[in-house]
């Protein structure tokens, strides 16, 4: 600061260019969280969507999620999965814990309480090759979850999405 | 990923019809013409939020909405002409004591919007003591009397 300046200003350049290099900081992080929202990171994009299971059953469902908003888990069934003219769809107790269901398309005949969690039966009068099952849902908590979904026999698939406040 | 597209268009979008709308500086908005703002926040709100109400969603909104205007005032610094698509120009509306009839009509500017912008920064009594009144970006008249 010049001495001679007659100027009563509170100049602090040392703190301004502290001030200026903070908010570049600053741009550039926002352009990292546009950035990853994007791409997915955030919540559904493409980096989210992930699918899991095998023939029988294959969910293709979203790995981000975020707190209160909705989301649509897709459940692929194939005929091996048929049992008795019925599908059983079992989603366990940490599943219905995380996520308020909404919706079920189709509709499911029967929600059953059983021992694991809910299970719901869907009858079957003549399977093509794949049927879709669409979960409407929005999650109630946040942070990491683990979540099943299986069918009524063999062992479940594990879920992990993380979920956003 | 939608919430960025949604606040970048929203953008745009209020960027291109408030240029429409012409310059009004926040200081001269009548009460209605702040009732208005609000109701178009509302109105806005809902295109951009959506039915997600999570805060992940609302921080992604504000950061693209800010960093899109960072962007926007760089561009701005660098080049004159996106300055002035974007901001507009000045403009004379009184010179030497002469009032420019027609562009104060095609600004929507009358003899008592000057002589109020006088009165208030200058405290400027009569049309005749001012030399140069000027519409500046921002929408305020600026007002440069005789000395």
């Amino acid at each position: 600061m010049s001495e001679d300046r007659r100027f009563e200003v509170n100049e602090d350049l040392d703190f301004q260019r502290r001030t200026w290099r903070f908010e570049r900081i600053g741009w550039a992080v926002m352009g990292a969280i546009i950035a990853a929202a994007l791409a997915g990171l955030l919540g559904p994009g493409p980096l989210s969507n992930v699918k899991a299971g095998d023939a029988r059953l294959h969910v293709e469902y979203e790995r981000f999620l975020r707190s209160g908003s909705p989301a649509m888990f897709k459940v692929r069934i194939g005929r091996a999965a048929v049992r008795d003219d019925e599908v059983a769809l079992l989603l366990d107790e940490a599943f219905v814990e995380t996520f308020d269901i909404e919706r079920v398309v189709p509709r499911p005949a029967q929600w059953q309480l059983v021992e694991e969690g809910v299970r719901l039966r869907f009858p079957v009068a003549d399977l093509g090759a794949l049927a879709t099952i669409r979960l409407y849902l929005r999650p109630l908590s946040s942070g990491p979850a683990r979540v099943g979904i299986g069918l009524a026999d063999g062992p479940p698939i594990t879920l992990q999405p993380m979920i956003y406040p | 990923m939608d919430a960025v597209a949604r606040a970048v268009l929203i953008y745009f979008v209020l960027l291109l019809l408030f240029r429409i709308a012409g310059r009004r500086t926040l200081a001269e908005i009548t009460t209605f013409d702040f009732v208005l703002l609000l109701i178009i926040g509302e109105a806005t709100q809902q295109a951009m939020l959506g039915e997600d109400f999570s805060i992940t969603n609302a921080v992604i909104i504000i950061a693209t909405l800010l960093f899109v205007d960072v962007m926007l005032s760089l561009l701005k610094s660098r080049s004159r002409r996106m300055e002035k698509v974007l901001d507009g120009v000045p403009t004379v509306i009184v010179e030497n004591g002469r009032c420019l009839r027609e562009r104060m009509a095609k600004a929507r500017v009358d003899e008592d919007d000057i002589l109020e912008a006088a009165r208030r920064l200058q405290g400027i009594e009569r049309l005749d003591q001012i030399k140069y009144a000027v519409i500046e970006v921002n929408g305020g008249i600026s007002i440069i009397p005789y000395r």
